[in-house]
């Protein structure tokens, strides 16, 4: 008996060996989103100088077999055995919704500065930063640890003034329609059509009604991707632009045309449907030859808002500084109205 | 290399077993030289030369100290052979502390060195200067091989986190030691033992005070205090304890007979009964080189055990508070040994139990927490009645407190389960488990993608 066991434990470690040496490497992870370590260079000044090791060590966990498998079954032990409510950052709420955890926001009055010069400088421009659902919901997941988003909200809004756009408000009003999507991160396009109606409050505009139509089902978003167990899933909807879109030109490359892209649907990050996920610099030309330029400065919680944005300006640029740093000024320079857009956590990390 | 690791379980291991086993007898220990040595360099590429000197160094010194064996040239060798060992762990890991020291004291301002702590060198200076001591006492023969020496010097099991091992201890195995079924049957239960410890339990419990040890300590309320040490408690005993299992797993494996570094700790029922199970290779190392030749039990037994106890402190951590965790345990042993114990065995064990967990907890702290004034706040927290339970308090409950069953489910020998296969079969799924934990563990996925 003892050496059936002997047996089985050599066979586990030489097999799981083995099976990592001759499985070809994998360039990139899609639930992870991001690129995996591929096998390092072998030099003595990267082996001296800890390089290689680091690198190697790190090549070794990327590239382990079933590498998302093995993460679902700890998160199956987490949630089952341990019973725990949070797993790997992220809060396990009531009626199906997952939440993610916050780190403290640093860097507060640096980004609150920059801002201030921002709006000083661009006096066009209006700012509408969102609360993400562990603000609005919160009543899901009662004791968890969340950062006060309506405090930052308050602060943001008292260096902007009359430009601010309150989406709180209504937000909170509609907390127990689908507003927020379960296992992700984003509000659902329902979400940012209360927004939309927000912004063309403030901007004396007419809102527009839309026909929202349902182009997934079995969306599994960014929240789930820390789990990897099932759970139930969301819907995707999204809003057909009245006006007619003439030209989309993407990071001043590609002339594609197109708001929508259904190639996202069949992966796993099926929130890039809008505007081919993110790119730098997206120019939007409409038919509706008012004259009006807006332009965007945002995070991808603007994706899903875009097609009902377009309907009121002849030309709209979205920039997302995370891929387009710096250089964007002569597109504000030539705006009839600028936006800020991001939702509260993404703004203090990225703006 | 850290054992709970990918690299280490499943590209080290197989490798280096493989190679062992199917290697006759004779180049068996070069094998294990190699395999120390990489597994020592991989993680300190520059250091390993310091461990290499310490070898050398006290090779030379045993064969000096048999050489001159009867005059004081002898002793001589002795005394060297320690002083540079000890210099050499005083400058890596003491000389910040006494630079410190030396500008408070002064008024100077000498800049720090901020040299990084080669890995270690707690453990193998002093197993190097336990040969010399041994050698010196006739407790062991001289090593004339240089390669023999170097394994129990470099060996990889025990190099990074114990048990201390004397030489006297595997002098034989050194040369002459035969794995069969049965050592490398338990030797592997061992290991899982030791790896589950470490992976399942102290690596999530220990996320608890990493959490709790970050928060500005004036608002925590009294149960978060509580939970926050008891994490600790608990996180540093499964983490110590389990990095020895799997040492004296890996030896078994290899043939050799480590000694044991813990006995169920946390069942004492007296402080002194806790440091008999705790650390046991360190305090026996203590009480056989520094309090029995001081004088032991017979004379000065206060300024010995005084002295024992910082040293004990010290040797844990080069800072002030690790000072004072060993005086603490040294005032309490004080006590007990002078009055405690004659009355303690009148009260009920539960009582005792108790008692002695809170000298212990409330000794973590000390350990814990580097600076001083915090360790008073955090204490004052456990015992303040104006904020007993908060939001932050219960939410640790609510999603640990099966962990937290479950650590001291674990704190205690409950398990008794004779049938081998059983056990066996629990080990492997557990293993499989742990490599779950392993696996995510750098799993760490991205909002947006990263170029």
């Amino acid at each position: 008996m003892k050496k059936i066991f002997i047996s089985i434990f050599a066979i586990l470690f030489l097999g799981i060996f083995i099976i990592n040496l001759i499985t070809p490497d994998k360039l990139l992870s899609e639930t992870e989103n991001k690129k995996l370590q591929q096998m390092p260079e072998v030099s003595v000044e990267n082996i001296m100088n800890g390089k290689f090791e680091d690198q190697y060590e790190t090549y070794v966990s990327d590239q382990f077999i079933l590498r998302d498998k093995w993460v679902a079954f700890k998160t199956f032990i987490d949630k089952n055995i341990l019973l725990k409510k949070e797993i790997n950052d992220i809060y396990i709420g009531n009626d199906n919704y997952l939440f993610e955890k916050h780190e403290n926001i640093e860097n507060k009055e640096q980004k609150l500065n920059k801002l201030e010069k921002f709006i000083n400088q661009y006096p066009n421009t209006f700012v509408m930063i969102a609360p993400t659902s562990d603000e609005i919901l919160k009543d899901k997941i009662k004791y968890m640890p969340t950062i006060d988003e309506y405090a930052l909200l308050k602060d943001i809004s008292s260096i902007v003034n009359d430009k601010y756009i309150d989406v709180y408000s209504t937000l909170n009003k509609n907390k127990d329609k689908y507003i927020y999507y379960m296992t992700d991160h984003h509000w659902t396009t329902y979400g940012s059509y209360l927004a939309y109606i927000e912004f063309c409050n403030k901007l004396n505009i007419e809102p527009l009604t839309f026909k929202f139509e349902t182009i997934s089902d079995n969306f599994l978003g960014t929240l789930h991707s820390r789990l990897n167990i099932p759970v139930k899933e969301d819907i995707i909807e999204k809003a057909n632009p009245i006006v007619a879109i003439e030209k989309v030109v993407y990071d001043q490359q590609k002339e594609i045309n197109q708001l929508f892209f259904d190639k996202y649907l069949s992966t796993k990050n099926q929130y890039g449907y809008f505007l081919d996920d993110n790119h730098g610099l997206i120019e939007i030309t409409t038919n509706n030859k008012n004259g009006k330029t807006l332009t965007i400065v945002k995070d991808s919680y603007a994706n899903c808002m875009i097609s009902m944005l377009v309907n009121h300006y002849e030309k709209i640029n979205i920039i997302d500084k995370r891929y387009f740093a710096a250089g964007y000024e002569a597109y504000l320079d030539e705006s009839s109205d600028i936006l800020i857009l991001y939702n509260v956590i993404s703004f203090f990390e990225n703006f | 290399m850290v054992f709970s690791s990918t690299l280490f379980l499943f590209v080290f291991i197989p490798v280096f077993f493989l190679l062992y086993f199917i290697s006759p007898s004779k180049i068996k220990n070069i094998i294990l030289l190699i395999g120390s040595l990489i597994f020592y360099a991989w993680g300190e590429p520059i250091y390993i030369l310091l461990m290499i000197f310490s070898t050398i160094s006290d090779f030379f010194h045993g064969k000096l100290i048999e050489k001159y064996r009867g005059t004081t040239k002898s002793k001589i060798f002795l005394t060297s052979g320690l002083i540079i060992n000890l210099l050499m762990l005083g400058f890596f890991k003491y000389s910040d502390f006494l630079i410190g020291i030396i500008n408070g004291i002064f008024n100077t301002s000498i800049p720090f060195l901020n040299l990084p702590l080669p890995i270690g060198i707690s453990f193998y200076t002093f197993q190097t200067m336990s040969y010399d001591i041994e050698v010196y006492r006739g407790q062991c023969k001289v090593q004339k091989n240089i390669l023999d020496f170097a394994i129990f010097v470099t060996m990889f099991p025990q190099l990074v986190a114990g048990p201390i091992v004397n030489y006297s201890q595997v002098e034989n195995e050194l040369t002459n030691r035969e794995p069969n079924i049965d050592s490398i049957y338990y030797g592997i239960n061992r290991f899982i033992i030791g790896l589950c410890k470490k992976v399942l339990l102290a690596n999530n419990i220990g996320i608890v005070w990493t959490e709790i040890s970050s928060k500005n300590f004036s608002e925590l309320s009294m149960l978060t205090a509580w939970l926050g040490i008891l994490a600790f408690t608990f996180q540093i005993y499964f983490d110590f304890s389990g990095y020895s299992d799997m040492a004296i797993g890996l030896g078994k494996i290899l043939g050799f007979n480590f000694p044991e570094n813990f006995n169920f700790p946390y069942i004492a029922k007296t402080v002194t009964d806790f440091w008999r199970r705790w650390h046991i290779t360190l305090s026996s190392w203590f009480r056989d080189n520094v309090y029995i030749p001081l004088g032991g039990n017979r004379k000065h037994q206060l300024r010995n055990i005084f002295i024992v106890w910082c040293l004990t402190g010290l040797w844990h951590g080069a800072a002030f508070n690790f000072v004072l965790w060993g005086l603490w345990f040294g005032t309490i042993l004080i006590i007990e040994k002078k009055f405690l114990l004659k009355y303690f065995e009148k009260i009920p064990g539960i009582f005792q139990h108790i008692y002695t967990m809170l000298i212990v907890i409330i000794g973590w702290v000390f350990f814990s927490v580097e600076n001083i004034k915090d360790i008073f706040v955090y204490l004052g927290k456990m015992f303040a009645f104006d904020n007993i339970i908060d939001n932050y308090s219960i939410y640790v409950v609510l999603n640990y407190f099966i962990i937290f069953i479950l650590c001291i489910l674990f704190s205690a020998p409950i398990l008794k389960i004779k049938n081998k296969n059983i056990v066996s079969a629990i080990n492997c799924i557990l293993f499989i488990i742990c490599i779950a934990y392993i696996v995510s563990a750098s799993y760490n996925p991205f909002l947006y993608f990263r170029f």
